[in-house]
């Protein structure tokens, strides 16, 4: 493995209003970060229409909440077993459920099917998540719009918080709220707004950022990528873009390239 | 007889049966002293399949382990480690399927002690943490997924490296006098033939299972009559267990 032991996985979440390109962006930036061949990169599709895994070519067999639910049914069922061989089981399932490609693994969390709380599972699976993102360099989150579901189901930290935004006041809006709920939500080390789909240099100039909210930049709509996602193509096999250029200028913003 | 010998022998018979087919070697680890001579990795395990030089027991492909205990020392060879197939570094760039065998030769087993000694041992296979080896096991399906990763097979890792820690790991049991462990990457049909004797030992682990979550002693409505019909140690933990709730009700 490229990370040394004594070094944790750069954890990247991405939120925001819904529309606003996140999938793609995510998508993005798991492209750049896996260029260096050098580096893991474990994507985490956490949005329950598992649109990720179109984004990136993936086909999924298996979610994070397909086990959820076995494992529910199981108990209940009364097919108990004790918690270190319940534990031994959950691994082996989660690590049959990761979906890779050359330096890439992909996990998709999925939808809850069974209501009720399930507390002690979901700990358990989202200990098991940060165990196997442990092994990656960088772990990249698309999540809902909030930042709840990603503390509730699939991790408790993240180094980095990425909010997205198109050029619409509501989305600003919503990536302003966001970053205020997570300050109490979640535990994370930097957070940064990304402008989404902008057409041109004068449209972002125009727009009005709240003070607190630290730009890492914009990007332009891109027709390629436009027509990478209209068509379900793999956004890994763009060679280059103006989109990807402004990606890895956000990335490096937040030092992360 | 003991719980496990009918497995035993028939483990003895496939052995000789590839034995004659010429497919089987044998290597000594001496337990305890020499350790298993691999660095340890302990958090950061996984192995991606860009990373794999062999893999084994993938999902789609056969996979059997499981462990027995007997109580006979003379059937036991301390550290010996025995491959049927083809060792690691001659499955270089290959997927097969995979068994794995443990087999101990115990001390002071009895109707009371079987069964937690068994969860026990049938844990410590997650204690093993070799570097450039991951190891993905489920119980209940007697399976193990196994992946050894490139850099680890360019700098000699073996069955030699995986086995000696396995004896290791079961010779610091106080209970276990020997340990052996059996590989085998043949081919998929020997894999069956040993998962055959696996699922046989699995409706016992089982039966023991069930009498300790459930401490239901119906014999008429439990699956497992059958085998505690035919197993005199399985009668004989039931009782055990049996006579415990009644002295705990009394």
């Amino acid at each position: 493995m490229h990370n040394p032991q004594n070094k944790k996985a750069s954890v990247l979440a991405l939120c925001g209003k819904g529309g606003v390109g996140k999938t793609s962006l995510s998508a993005t930036i798991v492209k750049i970060l896996s260029s260096d061949s050098n580096n893991k990169v474990l994507a985490i599709d956490a949005d329950p229409a598992v649109g990720l895994s179109t984004a990136l070519g993936v086909n999924v067999t298996k979610t994070v909440d397909n086990i959820r639910n076995e494992l529910i049914q199981r108990v209940e069922s009364g097919k108990t077993t004790d918690k270190a061989e319940m534990l031994s089981m959950l691994d082996y399932e989660m690590f049959s459920a990761l979906e890779e490609k050359k330096n890439i693994a992909f996990l998709a969390i999925g939808r809850p099917e069974l209501e009720g709380c399930y507390c002690q599972v979901n700990h358990i699976l989202k200990d098991l998540i940060a165990s196997v993102a442990d092994n990656f360099d960088f772990v990249v989150i698309d999540g809902e719009a909030g930042i709840e579901q990603i503390n509730r189901r699939v991790m408790a930290k993240v180094s980095h918080l990425i909010l997205v935004s198109d050029a619409s006041a509501k989305g600003i809006n919503v990536a302003k709220t966001i970053q205020n709920v997570s300050k109490t939500a979640i535990d994370y080390e930097k957070a940064g707004l990304i402008l989404n789909r902008l057409r041109n240099k004068d449209e972002y100039e125009k727009l009005v950022i709240p003070a607190e909210i630290d730009c890492l930049g914009w990007i332009p709509e891109d027709d390629t990528i436009r027509s990478y996602d209209i068509d379900g193509r793999s956004i890994l096999e763009i060679d280059d873009s103006p989109a990807i250029a402004a990606v890895e200028n956000c990335l490096r913003e937040m030092g992360l390239k | 007889m003991g719980l496990f010998d009918k497995h035993y022998s028939e483990i003895v018979t496939f052995l000789d049966q590839k034995k004659n087919q010429g497919i089987v070697s044998e290597l000594f680890h001496t337990p305890h002293t020499h350790g298993s001579g691999w660095p340890s990795e302990k958090n950061r395990n996984l192995v991606l399949g860009s990373d794999t030089a062999v893999e084994l027991g993938n999902p789609k492909d056969a996979s059997t382990s499981f462990l027995i205990w007997v109580n006979q020392p003379d059937k036991i060879k301390n550290g010996r480690i025995t491959i049927v197939g083809p060792d690691l570094p001659q499955l270089s760039g290959q997927q097969a399927s995979f068994g794995k065998i443990v087999i101990v030769d115990t001390a002071d087993f009895n109707e009371d002690n079987t069964y937690d000694r068994y969860r026990e041992m049938e844990l410590l296979r997650y204690d093993i943490h070799l570097k450039g080896y991951m190891m993905r096991g489920v119980s209940q399906q007697q399976r193990e997924w196994s992946r050894v990763s490139i850099e680890a097979i360019n700098n000699g890792f073996s069955f030699k490296h995986l086995g000696g820690a396995l004896i290791d790991q079961f010779s610091q049991m106080p209970y276990v006098r020997s340990v052996e462990t059996i590989f085998i990457t043949a081919s998929k049909k020997d894999v069956l033939e040993v998962k055959a004797i696996s699922d046989n030992v699995t409706t016992l682990i089982r039966a023991m299972n069930k009498m300790a979550d459930e401490m239901s002693f119906d014999c008429d409505t439990c699956d497992y009559s059958d085998v505690c019909g035919d197993v005199a140690e399985l009668r004989a933990m039931r009782n055990a267990l049996k006579n415990k709730e009644a002295s705990a009700h009394a």
